[in-house]
């Protein structure tokens, strides 16, 4: 259950017991309702009874015979007395004398009995009614200084020969009326007390919803620079779906440098104009956002609706880096970095997105910073190859493949190796997808190590197959740190002993080695097998001379960007190239140039002597297959 | 003297059934609709009503006979005992039986079945020349 879900399923809950109490509410009103018109209907019937009773022992002339028959009278006040219960206050017998006022024929009371033909003056015309139209009425008895305990009063016609003569009153008390009520009380005093829980909840809720919505308010805007948040921007990607934006990542270089020379307010002064600036160019692209995802670094995202990617980085970058800041007496001008990306369908994650950003951006400050690029088109739609869930699905079926690129005898022109390149295989577009997208996603997961297992079978298996052959696959610096790692590969190599001898392991590096004994001694284990170990991309970055002295090495690949300069500057590289070969010579080193892309750069190779090449022009990438059978 | 008891009990039950500010309520509506003075003067003969009534703001319970226009009676012998002192004064009763006992009372206000009762008897209305309000006409009987 995902954290901002919660407030929806209590505010659901809290919503299901409201509709839950009014219906139960709703179910004992009704239940009290019907228990109330059963005891009414049942009363109209005792009323009746009664009726019927006094007209049998009264075959006619009512107020005649009760009052020629004081013996009558008495009798039937007895039995109007037997009839009352404790729901029954009042039986009483009324004749009518005139429009106004009544008199008492009989009396159910013992203890307050009326005289015969006592007075009785009735408030209300329901009596007169009754009287006219001889149907039993009811008169709900409300709360007044009139009456005193009365809840319902029945009026009954005494009728003789189609005539009234006398009125039956019964009347239920209001302590009955009351029971009544209270028949459901244990559910009502449920209900109450959820009504007293629920308004309480609902407080709560609405308390802890302002409270959170303070929290949020507090963590989606940078104190700093008013802009969104980083969450802000993941909460953001949630609910919106990533194909209909644009994303700009853009980098305020050197700022460091900024804060150490004017100081930290400097800095900050400059990420809120800048902020400020940034916010009011985009003030015309509606829903477009600003976000701080770092210490200079800024997401700006834009709807995709009728705008040209393009033109708008290269209008934004333009405006956010002509900008000069003022702080004291000092005009800084800063250099922005800035790289975007028009979202891709295919898109899952946002981190993929920022990934592809961040790398094009560390592309573009490799150029030189102060500039913009947008990502094309192609790189964008092969974003999905960067979802980590893609890649575990794809080794989970196996779609691995193994390209093969020959590596020649420069002079002979004879293949006396082949380097292993991995391809994601994308079935659904029948493409092979080169490991720059996928490579960096996976390093350091388990999906690194199962993909490493299955290049190796791959690659054991075709050494099997082909006998004649031998094959090198490249395993990164890292990888020999990396205990699984290793203990993988040597547990390949040991139950492929008789293959291993045929492999050369190309070590591809992108920091400083520090620890050259461990280096040296994963080198000797792999030796131990039979297998070589090269060194790639030498003379550039890290890889250098040191590694003639402190390493092992059987191999050198001369780096493709040296190899490269040939084209533009042939006699000082030529030079470069020919004491890198005289050294690896003296070290007992064979020397490998690779990215021969044309006859020019491989007769180059010929002239320099240099025993293997490989490249495009001799070469490319292609199952093994095509090259043997 | 066992129906005094009962009767006495009764008839305290009935004030106390009533709350004091109802009571006062329908008594000084009953004594504004026979005298239409501001502040009636009024004698009060029952002490339990006496002591609710004289909280009245609207009228004035006096113990003194010979200034009231208007007597509280509950008994018979309270009807004569204010004759001996005063002959002008309109009576009105708080028990339906000293309607019929004396013909001087003009009207009475008592409880039936918890229901109240309130009457005038229009001859003795007439004899007095009081003068009801309209709203009531309907308490009004001829005997």
């Amino acid at each position: 259950m995902k954290y901002k879900n919660i407030n929806t399923y209590i505010l659901g809950l809290l919503v299901l017991l409201i509709v839950f109490a009014i219906y139960m509410q709703y179910s004992v009103n009704q239940s009290t309702k019907e228990l109330k018109a059963e005891e009414i209907k049942k009363t109209k019937q005792y009323a009746k009874n009664i009726v019927q009773y006094i007209k049998q022992r009264v075959p006619k002339d009512l107020d005649k015979s009760l009052e020629n028959d004081v013996a009558l009278r008495h009798e039937l006040n007895s039995v109007l007395q037997a009839f009352r219960t404790d729901k029954y206050k009042y039986i009483f017998v009324l004749d009518r004398k005139s429009d106004k006022y009544y008199r008492f024929l009989l009396d159910g009371d013992s203890s307050s009995k009326e005289d015969f033909h006592s007075m009785f003056l009735p408030r209300d015309n329901a009596y007169n009614d009754v009287y006219k139209h001889k149907y039993i009425e009811i008169i709900r008895q409300k709360d007044s200084k009139d009456i005193e305990n009365l809840w319902i009063s029945v009026l009954a016609p005494i009728v003789y020969d189609n005539n009234t003569q006398a009125l039956l009153v019964l009347d239920l008390s209001k302590g009955y009326g009351e029971y009544l009520n209270n028949f459901n009380s244990p559910l009502q005093q449920l209900i109450s007390l959820m009504r007293i829980f629920l308004v309480v909840s609902m407080f709560v809720f609405i308390g802890v919803l302002y409270i959170n919505y303070k929290i949020r308010q507090n963590i989606s805007i940078d104190k700093t620079t008013k802009a969104f948040t980083k969450q802000a921007l993941d909460e953001f990607f949630t609910s919106h779906l990533l194909e209909n934006y644009y994303a700009i990542l853009i980098d305020i270089d050197e700022l460091r440098i900024i804060n150490t020379k004017f100081g930290y307010d400097a800095g900050d002064k400059i990420l809120y104009e800048f902020v400020k600036n940034s916010k009011k160019i985009l003030e015309s692209y509606q829903d477009s956002k600003i976000f701080r995802i770092g210490g200079g670094e800024f997401i700006v995202i834009l709807p995709k609706e009728n705008i040209d990617l393009y033109k708008f980085s290269e209008n934004f970058f333009s405006l956010i880096s002509d900008k000069k800041y003022h702080f004291k007496a000092e005009t800084i001008k800063v250099n922005i970095s800035m790289s975007s990306i028009d979202i891709s369908k295919d898109t899952t994650a946002w981190y993929m997105v920022l990934r592809i950003l961040e790398e094009k951006l560390l592309d573009i400050k490799n150029r030189g910073k102060n500039s913009f690029d947008v990502i094309s088109n192609n790189e964008s739609n092969n974003i999905k190859y960067s979802d980590i869930n893609y890649i575990t699905k794809q080794l989970d079926n196996e779609a691995i493949i193994n390209l093969y690129q020959p590596i020649f005898d420069t002079k002979t022109k004879e293949i006396i190796k082949y380097e292993t390149l991995v391809r994601l295989y994308d079935k659904e577009e029948d493409k092979l997808i080169s490991p720059y997208f996928f490579l960096e996603v996976i390093r350091g997961t388990s999906q690194y190590i199962k993909m490493s297992r299955l290049i190796l079978n791959n690659v054991f298996n075709t050494l099997s197959k082909y006998p004649d052959i031998e094959l090198s696959v490249n395993l990164h610096l890292d990888d020999l740190y990396n205990g699984e790692m290793m203990k993988t590969i040597n547990h390949m190599l040991s139950t492929n002993q008789e293959y291993a001898r045929r492999l050369t392991f190309e070590i591809l590096e992108d920091k400083e080695i520090f620890d050259y004994d461990k280096v040296n001694s994963v080198f000797k284990k792999l030796k131990q097998f039979g297998s070589k170990i090269a060194i790639d991309d030498f003379g550039s970055g890290y890889a250098n001379y040191i590694y003639f002295i402190k390493l092992d090495v059987d191999l050198i690949k001369i780096d493709g960007s040296i190899i490269k300069e040939l084209k533009d500057k042939p006699d000082s590289t030529k030079e470069v190239i020919k004491s890198i070969k005289e050294l690896a010579n003296h070290f007992g080193c064979k020397v490998i140039a690779e990215f021969i892309s044309d006859e020019e750069i491989y007769n180059y190779m010929l002239e320099l002597d240099i025993r293997y090449s490989q490249g495009f022009y001799l070469g490319e990438p292609k199952p093994i297959s095509e090259y043997i059978d | 003297m066992k129906k005094v008891l009962i009767v006495l009990i009764l008839v305290f039950s009935h004030i106390y059934a009533l709350d004091k500010d109802s009571t006062i309520k329908i008594y000084d509506e009953i004594i504004h609709s026979i005298l239409h003075t501001q502040k009636p003067f009024v004698y009060v003969a029952n002490k339990a009503y006496r002591d609710i009534l004289k909280f009245s703001t609207n009228i004035v319970v006096s113990l003194d006979i010979s200034k009231v226009t208007m007597a509280i009676v509950t008994t018979k012998r309270d009807i004569n005992n204010i004759k001996k002192i005063n002959q002008n004064i309109i009576f009105f009763a708080t028990k339906e039986g000293l309607l019929f006992e004396d013909d001087t009372v003009v009207g009475a206000f008592y409880w039936k079945k918890g229901r109240s009762q309130l009457i005038f008897i229009k001859q003795r209305l007439d004899k007095y020349n009081i003068k009801l309000p309209k709203e009531y006409k309907k308490f009004i009987i001829k005997l």
